[in-house]
């Protein structure tokens, strides 16, 4: 397997993973009366297309939250959403349902595509993970939306997306960054273990768990456990 | 006086005749009111204002009523920034109405605060002379029945003008003006403001321009008026040595001690925590009928403490800066200033308030709570009596104001580029204003700039726009422009709780930066974050003296540029007589003289310089810091090096420098770098580096390239964050009010940092733009700041290093103990990734070690 940018690839089966999109979040802003410009699918765009011309991928696996929540179906879902299909088309693509894809189904269901709440491939998992689930041998989830965050020695705080590896009794569990550009992300490393977004998380804790750095500019950067990058035990350290 | 009162009715003369002698503003400006020219009278309170502008308005109704000619519509606007002045206003207006017996004029009040019925009331009998606030007026530009009312109308007051003026709120009533033009033709103006400079640029702003030329205002400066006597007051007898605690206690018994000598004493602090610290200590020395009075007080609070003062049922009343302006507050007999009030025009409006009657000897005195405080309080009282002023500033071509009032305008009508762009070049902020930049916030309302394709502008035009044209797009743009206008920025949002108990509001931007650990400061204390949840934060006390985070939300008010200088001078005059030997009792007499004030006082500052001189001659130095020679101390911390700048500029101008200078140092050295900044200085954390490699970089600022240097160092600030939210929301961009949904949703739904990002690769996005222009013009002062580097290419200033040193200077403790108030950030990322690694790797395996 093989970090890519807000993504993973299983040579194996030649697939492409990512996860939470939120296409359309500028529309369901502008519903709150937050009236940004569109700008997170054009740069969501340049990532899939970096990510299909390094790995070549046979297929594409989305966990979840392909699309954010908006009251009403409008000409956005239908324009980045069927811009998206087509940047994939020749190539196999699933869609996990997420807690934010409501009236997704329609949409995919014109290009032919099922929407599942999990798919299992050879010994992979994957599903969103906002639901409890029995876990696999490989298991492949987003939801999170993880970043860690570091006080550098200047006593800035520097907040990056990441990517996040464990081993969990048997099985081996991923989680995956989120690609949207907009959205905020849990703090893993600063959060209780309370604060997680995911069931799956809370009731196994996530100290054990290793960093992998996702950044557009920076790079893929692997990091030390959860449990060291604890901010009071690293100020600490130096009192 | 005869003369001047026989230009009124006489029913109106008659009644003035009864008060005996006409005060010098009514006396001077009844003939040029009464020739319909625009005036502005600038004069001290209590000097008869507020009536000067209205007896001759209410005559000519008068007359108007008895030739039967009074119509059912508005005839005079007045407008001033507080709602409860208004209600006084409207009180000192139906009176006088009374005692003439005239019945047929109406007075009417319409605030956010007035209720539905008494505005459906008002359409039908619309009062003939209305009052409100700047926000008001402009929703009632757009209110479809309202505005008819105010077609035709013939006066304008404009009250407090000095307050607003130099904010946006008088940028935005400057444009509510030219619009009421558009609807009601050319009416008379007239400003009511307290003593201000440069006057002439204030009467500008009230009248505005007509065909590209500033229209006539006649001036009437009235200041020689009211005698002051303001003194200087140190709470201890050496402020140098003893400890702060103390030194608060001490503060607090002065201040109770001059309250019971007499009969009602108003006292200011500069910031809302300090009132309520200051009320919560006066309390405790048990002193009786106090009252706190700030904004955050609900108003129903507030009128209650305004209505007692003006009763004499208070012996005291603690206040930030809400009571600096005209309500009516009764018998007042002293005004004490904690601390330093940071311009000189501030001083005396609050003192003003002290003896109300014009007669009346305004008593003020001002204690000082630190070194730096007494010399910068010491130099404004001399400088006071010296006559000296310090300048407003005005802001211009703000582009997130324009934006609410051109939506205003399309709701109204559909306008031709040219025809909007000349009302609003009548405004007097916008005079200069470019035609690009006009058309870009156009196309940023029409949503031009979302980068898609027509379409997708329904979803966020407000308006439509054709290139030549705009109007009105969307069934609830007019909901939104009325419950969204103004330019008040959102009070912080993140409570702070302690304990259990709410400590205090910072704001949600801040709290994006805060980590489990971090302490910071709040209210004066320090307090160490546990974590947040929605929108409330979770701390417990810290006691350790330095908070680790930077706080920006500096509450405190910025020393003016003009008076920085002039401490500037009066270093140099200190420090050439320790030099020279002077006697040191002779000097000491100079400073009491001169800066009206006590032995004590006098003695502190004598000694306060003799210490700076001292250390700087141990280290060898022997140019002191002044306004010719810009001191720049090195002093070590582990790997850091502070280098700290005695930039006698005051905060504005030491914002703009610090923030270009440490854009420069980061560039060159590829790190972060930390910025301090108060009123006498700022201080750039660096890596160790040498004299050499800091003068190189220093060399890199210059006066013509410092406004692009700071432009790409703000984008690049923590502080762009929280302006930029304001200017969103005041672009309409970001809504306060949408839907029914009256809280913020922007943390919890957005991350600031990433939309900023998005935005900032959008050329020329106007919201952008203004955050820019008003970081760098408004809160900063980048006028100034090319100033002073022009002084240093031309020689009149030099900057002088001081040798590497463990300590600071005690010029510089004040600075060196605040914590860092932003930081220029590194820029790759990668390296920044680098840096953190290692740095954990380090303190991992110290804990290892130490486990």
């Amino acid at each position: 397997m093989e970090i890519g940018l807000y993504s993973l690839f299983i040579e194996e089966i030649g697939a492409l993973v990512v996860s939470d999109l939120h296409l359309g979040y500028e529309i369901y802003l502008g519903e709150i009366g937050v009236h940004v410009p569109l700008t997170q699918y054009k740069k969501i765009r340049e990532y899939l297309e970096e990510n299909i011309e390094e790995f070549d991928p046979q297929m594409l696996i989305v966990l979840g939250d392909l699309k954010h929540d908006f009251s009403k179906a409008s000409w956005q879902e239908w324009r980045e959403i069927k811009d998206f299909f087509d940047l994939f088309s020749g190539r196999e693509v699933h869609l996990i349902r997420g807690n934010h894809d409501n009236y997704l189904k329609p949409i995919a269901r014109k290009r032919g595509i099922e929407l599942k709440d999990q798919i299992t491939i050879g010994k992979y998992k994957f599903f969103h993970g906002h639901k409890p689930v029995e876990l696999g041998k490989v298991n492949l989830m987003g939801h999170e939306h993880p970043a860690i965050s570091i006080r550098d020695e200047m006593g800035v705080k520097w907040k990056f997306k990441c990517l996040l590896y464990g081993e969990f009794e048997k099985s081996d569990l991923i989680v995956l960054p989120s690609m949207s550009p907009l959205m905020g992300g849990t703090e893993v490393n600063v959060s209780g273990r309370e604060d997680l977004l995911s069931p799956i998380l809370r009731e196994r804790g996530v100290d054990h768990m290793r960093v992998y750095v996702v950044d557009e500019e920076a790079g893929i950067y692997e990091f030390p456990r959860i449990g060291e990058l604890k901010s009071e035990l690293l100020d600490d350290a130096i009192h | 006086m005869d003369e001047a009162l026989e230009i009124l009715h006489p029913k109106v003369g008659s009644w003035f005749s009864k008060f005996g002698e006409l005060s010098p503003p009514q006396a001077l400006s009844l003939a040029p009111i009464s020739k319909g020219e625009n005036v502005l009278i600038s004069s001290p309170t209590g000097s008869g204002k507020t009536l000067a502008a209205f007896i001759y308005v209410i005559s000519e109704l008068v007359r108007l009523a008895e030739n039967n000619s009074l119509e059912d519509r508005v005839y005079c606007v007045y407008v001033s920034p507080l709602r409860a002045l208004n209600n006084d206003i409207r009180r000192n207006l139906l009176r006088p109405l009374k005692e003439m017996n005239e019945d047929r004029i109406r007075v009417g009040v319409r605030t956010g605060d007035t209720p539905q019925s008494e505005r459906q009331r008002m359409l039908r009998k619309p009062p003939h002379i209305l009052i409100t606030t700047p926000e008001s007026l402009g929703i009632m530009l757009s209110a479809p029945k309202f505005r008819e009312k105010l077609r035709g109308v013939k006066w304008v007051i404009v009250d407090e003008i000095h307050e607003l003026c130099s904010s946006k709120r008088g940028v935005h009533l400057s444009l509510s003006l030219e619009r009421l033009v558009d609807l009601s033709g050319e009416f008379q103006r007239i400003g009511l403001s307290a003593t201000i400079h440069p006057i002439e640029e204030v009467a500008q702003f009230l009248v505005g321009l007509s065909n590209g030329k500033p229209r006539d205002c006649t001036v009437i400066k009235v200041d020689y008026l009211k005698k002051t006597d303001i003194k200087l007051i140190c709470p201890v007898e050496d402020l140098i040595n003893t400890p702060s605690d103390l030194v608060s206690r001490r503060m607090y018994e002065t201040l109770k001690g001059l309250i019971e000598e007499h009969r009602t004493t108003l006292v200011f602090t500069n910031t809302r925590s300090g009132t309520e610290r200051v009320v919560f200590h006066l309390g405790k020395e048990k002193v009786e009928d106090l009252a706190a009075h700030h904004s955050s007080l609900s108003r129903e609070t507030r009128l209650e403490v305004e209505e007692k003062l003006k009763n004499g049922e208070l012996k005291a009343v603690v206040c930030s800066t809400s009571l600096e302006l005209g309500i009516d507050i009764g018998y007042v007999d002293l005004v004490v200033q904690v601390g330093s009030p940071k311009s000189i025009s501030r001083c005396l409006q609050r003192t003003g308030r002290a003896g109300h009657r014009l007669k009346d000897i305004s008593k003020g005195r001002i204690i000082a709570l630190d070194r730096d405080d007494i010399v910068e309080i010491a130099v404004m009282i001399e400088k006071a009596y010296d006559g000296m002023l310090d300048r407003v500033q005005i802001p211009r071509n703000c582009l997130d104001v324009l934006a609410q009032h051109l939506v205003g305008m399309a709701i109204d009508r559909v306008w031709s580029i040219e025809e909007a762009y000349s009302l609003v070049k009548r405004a007097y902020p916008y005079k200069d204003l470019e035609k690009e930049k006009f058309v870009s916030v156009l196309k940023y309302l029409s949503g031009e700039y979302d980068g898609v394709d027509l379409e997708s502008n329904r979803v966020y035009g407000k308006i439509w726009f054709n290139g030549r044209e705009f109007g009105r797009r969307g069934k609830y743009t007019r909901v939104i422009y009325s419950t969204n206008i103004g330019t008040i920025p959102d009070e912080a949002e993140v409570k702070v709780y302690c304990e259990g108990r709410k400590i205090g509001y910072i704001e949600e931007e801040f709290l994006e930066r805060l980590m489990p650990g971090d302490r910071f400061v709040l209210g004066g204390r320090v307090y160490e974050f546990r974590r947040a949840k929605g929108s409330k934060a979770y701390v417990k006390k810290a006691y350790s003296e330095r908070p680790t985070v930077p706080s920006w939300f500096s509450e405190m008010l910025p020393l003016s540029y003009d008076l920085a200088l002039e401490i500037g001078k009066f270093r140099e005059r200190m420090f050439q007589a320790i030099n020279s030997r002077e006697d040191p009792s002779k000097v000491i007499e100079e400073i009491k003289e001169k800066c009206r004030t006590n032995l004590n006082s006098a003695k502190s500052i004598y000694n306060y310089f003799l210490e700076e001189y001292l250390f700087l001659n141990s280290l060898g130095v022997r140019d002191w810091p002044s306004h010719k020679k810009l001191l720049i101390e090195r002093v070590r911390e582990g790997r850091k090096l502070h280098l700290i700048f005695h930039a006698l500029f005051g905060r504005r101008v030491n914002d703009a420098l610090s923030r270009a200078l440490a854009y420069l140092f980061n560039r060159n050295l590829g790190r972060t770098v930390l910025i301090t900044v108060n009123d006498n200085g700022f201080m750039l954390t660096v890596p160790r580096i040498g004299e050499e490699k800091i003068k190189e970089i220093l060399s890199n600022l210059n006066s013509r390239n410092i406004r692009e240097v700071l432009r790409k160092a703000i984008l690049n600030t923590e502080m762009i964050k929280r302006r930029f939210r304001h200017c969103a929301t005041r672009s309409l961009m970001i809504l306060r009010n949408y839907r029914g949904r009256e809280k913020s949703v922007y943390r919890q739904q957005l991350s600031a940092e990433s939309l900023l990002k998005a935005l900032k690769d959008t050329k020329g996005f106007p919201v952008i733009e203004e955050t820019i222009r008003e970081i760098m013009e408004d809160l900063m002062d980048v006028k100034n700041a090319e100033e002073v580097l022009s002084k240093l290419e031309r020689g009149e200033m030099e900057y002088v290093f001081s040798p590497e040193f463990e300590i600071p200077s005690p010029f510089a403790h004040n600075l060196y103990l605040a914590g860092a108030s932003d930081a220029i950030l590194m820029e790759d990322k990668r390296k920044v990734l680098e840096d953190l690694h290692q740095m954990v790797l380090e303190r991992i395996s110290i804990v290892e070690k130490t486990s």
